[in-house]
């Protein structure tokens, strides 16, 4: 076992870097990064002259203490813009390690205090959402395979596809204009003065979120479920005389929960992704709106460490998932 | 639908086809060419929106404003007074049509990882496989949106965004399809005759692989056109006077339109919608038809 | 100022160069069109209103006063009540609160003013008076201005305001090369201010002004302490937590999220009349949301410009609103060096075949009228015989052919080849866009750029544009303006005259109005320069701007701000709506 969790381990770092370099190369290939950078400066094409004095510099930048060229050799230098890429990737990525993401070019401030006032938030979001999404489908899931083929399971189908069909951003402002501001049932954003306030106006965003995800749970649950009724040890169980009740939850649920585990970790992708929409629509501080804020105001140093934390925060928990599964699934572990 | 077949697949046996041939017409259901044919409709207006009987969908105050549905246009108008069922069938194009790229994207080049990893297994297989895994181990819309924000916002570019997050789903069914077929006597025969692996492949595996791989187009298409729709609603759609869906969505959701003229808002949304779910269902349909074991998408 | 380390672009660019001019402090226009930018759209027109009185502040009133809404019933205006929160919705965060070194967008106001009182203010008729500073008068034979600060103003860290202050602050502004820009001019190289003793200072301008005084009732009237300053300086994250002698003081700032303030009990006019215990500022991205949340309780009050968040705000029977059509002007303009709108037959051909009508009708949506020019038709500066043109597609049609006859290699097909540049992600942006590009679309090949907003205003200060839709204009003193008209700002690496446009006898106009304080003179003179703005063809006006204060019943005293010997303020200038004496009613 222990060899298996080294083996695991090894794989979460390399993942790990990859996922960083994907990030680090997106803003890096796709697009001048010096122009991710300084942004239209980088049309500057007279830095040369201005070096060697046969012009005067300008100064266009809000940093008009230094100019434009000098802003320019700055930022070449600070991101080693004259260095191969590889090599840029892993000086930033040292910087990463000791936890130096830079700071914000709108305020800055750095980068890690931005996140750690934005993740939380983000996480409560999620955690909300998932619980939710298996508050629900877990007892429809179960209740649909119980009564299989009958009008109850077909229609709780075609509800599991609707919401699987809808686009969460969709559901986001229907939910918010009906619950939140036509009717005021619930706040219209979020609200950050107690625990009992955060959780509160968090209801609705983390409905949205969770509602698709519990249409794929309750589809899985259902299927795993039915699959499982088919074996043998559940007609055993009937001779012997159990009620379908007690076959259902005691032995039919738990073979059928590890589907559930595995979709976990993947639903997490999903989460994220809907809290970048989700958190915007109900006025989340989360590290989802950041991230759309600043790639929005070109906010570099910002949008590159939401996003690192993020995948790494995504990675990791897949991680977990896994290890966990392979615990419980003994047969999986010889793989 | 009471009954999952676990691990048969199509043409196990030579001397069951019938059999199972008849088990899985029935099983693909009357509801699976609904919403073919919706699909079908809703492609087919697209190609042809051009010459179809409807307004410009550009035209400012073709109606008045943020008219209601069947006033004097069909779906009524949107803020600037344009015809919202023509702007809808425009939009289907990008909508469909990036999904469509976007989707032909992944399988041509996911479906080719994955039956390379699968076939050739060995080193090929752990580079691919990690090199996909890493993919899927980024948040799919972050990658979007990082992929847009730095590139421009042209209909190649979205598709193309929309494309790479759909390889690493993709390749997976493909090695997984790939090894199991991999196994088989057929293939063995093949290899024992001394065949080349491009032959094998492309006439044996291929089209094996192909067809679970429809049901995951169909809902990777669906999956490809809500995501366009999540982009346009960060602001990151296709830009200039482009129609799409998720625009459309996104005009009709300001406040106050939600609440005085929503038809805007919901006849993409419902369109969209529809379109969505039909893919979905039909992707499903096929999927449990060949019914290949693996990982949810 | 040395070490502020590479910080992007442009906002504060813009900001810097709107607001901290000097002279001409006057309305940027830098949220392009209508500020119904949703996605962290930064609405910065930083404006300066001006009154055209001299000395002390006494003269004729240049626009109607601004009032709040009158109760229905006759009855007497309930007490104030001390405590509570006002919770304040903004339409964007902004960058920061150092009026020294930050571009001030109306936002960054709302939350200034409560923690910078200003050397000067307005009074309701729009006239300049003394607020921070104790007096200000001209010296005799000299172009020079002496300013003297009252005593026993105490900063919120306890110091007390001095002159060093305001020397520190105006070396700071000055010190920055784009702000110097605009200042410079105004100035000698040398000597430009001069301490007389610890709490006076003098000014010494290069040119005679009637008007001085009301350059200092911006941002640039807004003194931190010079040690704070010069602390910023080194570390700009202290930009975010300023130190200021108002009312109030910060508690707390979340980038993307609140801001708190505190009521200040050092505060050198007393706290008898500081009736708030606090106030929270939430910025809410999307203007119509935040009017619902007006509507319904939530909020307590919102500034906004945007049509959608008026009607709201308008339409609901909870809320009050305070409205200034004298906001400024949301317009269209040309880059007048650059092809091929340096050729006036285009420049009409696009002014005939702008569609300001459905402009009006579909984006403003009535809450604003059609802009003829600069000035709003009530403000006595405005010529009523200059219309702006537009909706005339049949005259633009020849105008075309003959420029594309001339210039083939600039046309398509026999239409113009154009690039139409706005800022975005925005709802109301891509529409202004739309309805502006199909009403080109017969006699032009429009390209449309959509920048962010940082690039966006780059791309206009450095003139590498063709058209763009902008806001602009709006000071109540039109002196404030000259920044934007003269030919010296339209030469060099970044223009202010964004347009470039320089016509030598329109300035002389320009000046001729500074120097003189006869008032029918200067509308004269003003009158004139309209008709030559609207014979250049550089701008198309579409229409004015409404900023709109929106607050539920609660809120109360929004308009009966007083200054220290007992004025009443100017209300709701351009949406820099002041806090100080506001009180909420019990619930």
């Amino acid at each position: 076992m222990a060899r298996f969790i080294a083996r695991r381990v090894v794989q979460l770092i390399l993942v790990l870097l990859s996922v960083t370099f994907v990030a680090f190369g997106a803003l890096n290939f796709l697009g001048d990064p010096l122009v991710n950078i300084v942004g239209p400066l980088a049309a500057i094409d007279y830095c040369d002259e201005v070096e060697a004095g046969l012009r005067e510099d300008s100064y266009t930048s809000i940093n008009n203490a230094k100019g434009d060229c000098e802003i320019i050799g700055e930022a070449k230098a600070d991101f080693g813009l004259d260095q191969p890429v590889v090599q840029r990737y892993f000086t930033w990525l040292g910087n990463i390690i000791t936890g130096d993401l830079g700071t914000s070019f709108q305020t800055q401030l750095p980068v890690s205090e931005i996140i750690a006032q934005k993740l939380p938030k983000s996480l409560m979001l999620m955690v909300m959402a998932q619980i939710i999404a298996l508050a629900v489908a877990i007892p429809v899931g179960v209740y649909s395979a119980y009564r299989a083929g009958r009008p109850v399971d077909r229609a709780t189908s075609v509800a599991s596809f609707g919401l699987l069909s809808i686009p969460n951003f969709a559901l986001g402002v229907i939910v918010l204009q009906f619950f939140a501001l036509r009717n005021q049932w619930l706040p219209a954003s979020f609200d950050d003065t107690s625990f009992g306030t955060r959780i509160h106006s968090l209801i609705l965003p983390a409905t949205v979120l969770g509602l698709g995800i519990a249409a794929t749970y309750q589809r899985l649950l259902r299927t795993d479920l039915l699959t499982t009724l088919q074996e043998d040890f559940v007609h055993m169980a009937r001779a012997k005389g159990m009620t379908d009740r007690h076959i259902m939850t005691r032995h039919a649920l738990r073979p059928s929960l590890f589907s559930l585990i595995t979709v976990f970790g993947v639903s997490t992708g999903a989460l994220i992704g809907g809290s970048l929409v989700v958190e915007g629509i109900f006025s989340i501080p989360g590290i989802g709106s950041e991230i759309v804020t600043a790639v929005i105001r070109d906010d570099f140093p910002v949008v590159l460490g939401s996003v690192v934390v993020i995948a790494t925060g995504f990675v990791v928990i897949n991680f977990f998932v896994d290890l966990f599964y392979t615990w419980l699934d003994p047969r999986v572990r010889a793989s | 639908m009471t009954t999952s077949v676990p691990s048969t697949t199509v043409a196990d046996d030579i001397a069951d086809d019938e059999a199972l041939d008849n088990a899985v017409k029935k099983r693909l259901g009357f509801g699976f060419w609904v919403a073919v044919f919706w699909i079908g409709l809703v492609s087919l207006a697209a190609l042809l929106a051009p010459w179809l009987p409807i307004p410009d969908p550009n035209e400012i105050a073709n109606g008045t404003p943020r008219d209601g549905i069947l006033g004097d246009n069909l779906m009524g108008t949107d803020a600037l007074g344009r015809d919202v069922f023509a702007r809808t069938i425009w939009g289907a194009r990008i909508s469909l049509g990036v999904g469509f790229l976007g989707i032909l994207l992944g399988i041509v080049v996911g479906g080719a990882l994955g039956i390379a990893a699968g076939y050739f297994k060995g080193l090929t297989d752990q580079i691919i496989s990690f090199l996909v895994f890493s993919l899927l181990s980024f948040p799919s819309l972050v990658l979007a949106l990082l992929i847009t924000a730095s590139l421009n916002r042209s209909f190649l570019t979205v598709a193309m965004t929309l494309g790479i997050v759909g390889i690493a789903p993709i390749s997976r069914l493909a090695r997984a399809t790939t090894i199991q077929f991999a196994e088989r006597e057929f293939v063995q025969a093949a290899r024992v005759i001394g065949a080349k692996s491009r032959r094998i492949i492309i006439k044996e595996l291929l089209p094996n692989v192909l067809v679970p791989m429809g049901a995951l187009t169909l809902l990777g298409m669906g999956i490809s056109i809500v995501a366009e729709g999540s982009l346009a609603f960060l602001g990151l759609s296709v830009e200039g006077e482009a129609i799409s869906w998720g625009k459309s969505i996104v005009d009709g959701s300001q406040t106050r339109d939600l609440n005085q003229n929503s038809h805007v808002a919901f006849v993409p949304i419902v369109a969209m919608f529809l379109t969505v779910m039909a893919l979905n269902f039909a992707g499903d349909r096929i999927r449990e038809y060949t019914d290949v074991r693996e990982t949810a998408f | 100022m040395t070490s502020r380390s590479s910080r992007t672009l442009l906002a504060r660019l813009l900001a810097a160069l709107l607001a901290f001019t000097m002279i001409a402090a006057a309305c940027g226009g830098d949220d392009d069109g209508d500020a119904g930018t949703d996605a962290g759209g930064s609405d910065s027109s930083a404006a300066d209103d001006t009154a055209e009185a001299d000395d002390e502040g006494e003269g004729e009133s240049v626009a109607p006063t601004i009032t709040e809404p009158e109760p229905e019933e006759d009855e007497a205006p309930p007490d104030p009540v001390t405590g509570g929160v006002l919770r304040v919705a903004t339409e964007a965060d902004g960058d920061g609160l150092n009026p020294v070194a930050n571009n001030f967008a109306v936002s960054a106001y709302l939350m200034g003013f409560p923690m910078f009182d200003p050397l000067f203010a307005f009074d309701a008729e729009g006239n300049w008076f003394p607020y921070l500073a104790e007096s200000a008068s001209p010296v005799e034979g000299t172009n020079s201005w002496q300013v003297t600060l009252r005593q026993g103003v105490t900063y919120h860290d306890g110091s007390e305001m001095t002159a060093d202050d305001m020397i520190a602050a105006f070396e700071a502004q000055l010190a920055d090369p784009i702000i110097s820009l605009a200042v410079a001019p105004s100035y000698p190289a040398e000597n430009r201010i001069e301490k007389i003793d610890d709490y006076t200072v003098q000014y010494n301008l290069l040119r005679p002004s009637a008007h001085f005084p009301v350059n200092l009732t911006s941002q640039l009237g807004m003194i931190p302490p010079a040690a704070w300053i010069a602390a910023a300086a080194e570390d700009p994250s202290m930009d975010q937590m300023p130190i200021g002698q108002g009312p109030f003081k910060i508690v707390s700032r979340t980038q993307d999220d609140k801001t708190v303030l505190e009521r200040f009990d050092g505060y050198w006019q007393g706290t008898d009349n500081i009736y708030l215990d606090g106030i929270e500022f939430s910025p809410i991205t999307d203007p119509a949301i935040a009017a619902e949340r007006v509507a319904a309780g939530d909020i307590d009050i919102q500034i906004t410009s945007t049509p959608d968040a008026i009607l709201t705000l308008r339409d609901s029977d909870t809320v009050n609103t305070i409205e200034n059509l004298y906001s400024g002007e949301n317009d269209i303009m040309m880059n007048t060096r650059a092809a091929p709108f340096d050729d006036i037959r285009a420049r009409q051909a696009l002014t005939y075949a702008a569609d300001r009508e459905s402009y009006a009708a579909l984006i403003t949506q009535g809450t604003s009228p059609l802009a003829d020019s600069m000035f709003h038709p009530d403000l006595i500066w405005n010529n009523p015989d200059v219309v702006q043109e537009g909706n005339m597609p049949e005259l633009a049609g020849p105008l075309v052919e003959s420029y594309c006859a001339d210039m083939p290699e600039n046309c398509t097909d026999g239409k113009i080849n154009m690039e139409l540049q706005y800022s975005g992600p925005s709802v109301s942006q891509t529409r202004i866009a739309d309805i502006l590009t199909a009403g080109w679309e017969p006699f032009f090949n429009v390209t449309e750029q959509e920048l962010l907003q940082d690039a966006h205003i780059l791309e206009v200060a450095i003139g590498q544009f063709q058209v763009v839709t902008w806001r602009q204009f709006g000071a109540v003193d039109p002196d404030n303006e000259v920044v934007w008209l003269e030919c010296a700002t339209a030469e060099g690496f970044i223009t202010l005259n964004w347009v470039r446009w320089c016509n030598p006898e329109r300035d002389e106009l320009l000046y001729a109005q500074r120097a003189t304080d006869d008032l029918d003179a200067r509308v004269e003179m003003w009158r004139e320069i309209q008709e030559e703005m609207n014979e250049s063809y550089a701008y198309i006006f579409t229409t004015h701007a409404n900023w709109t204060v929106g607050y539920g019943d609660q809120v109360n005293n929004l308009c009966g701000q007083t200054g220290p010997d007992g004025q009443t303020m100017f209300c709701n200038n351009q949406g820099r709506q002041f806090f100080h004496n506001v009180w909420l009613s019990e619930n």
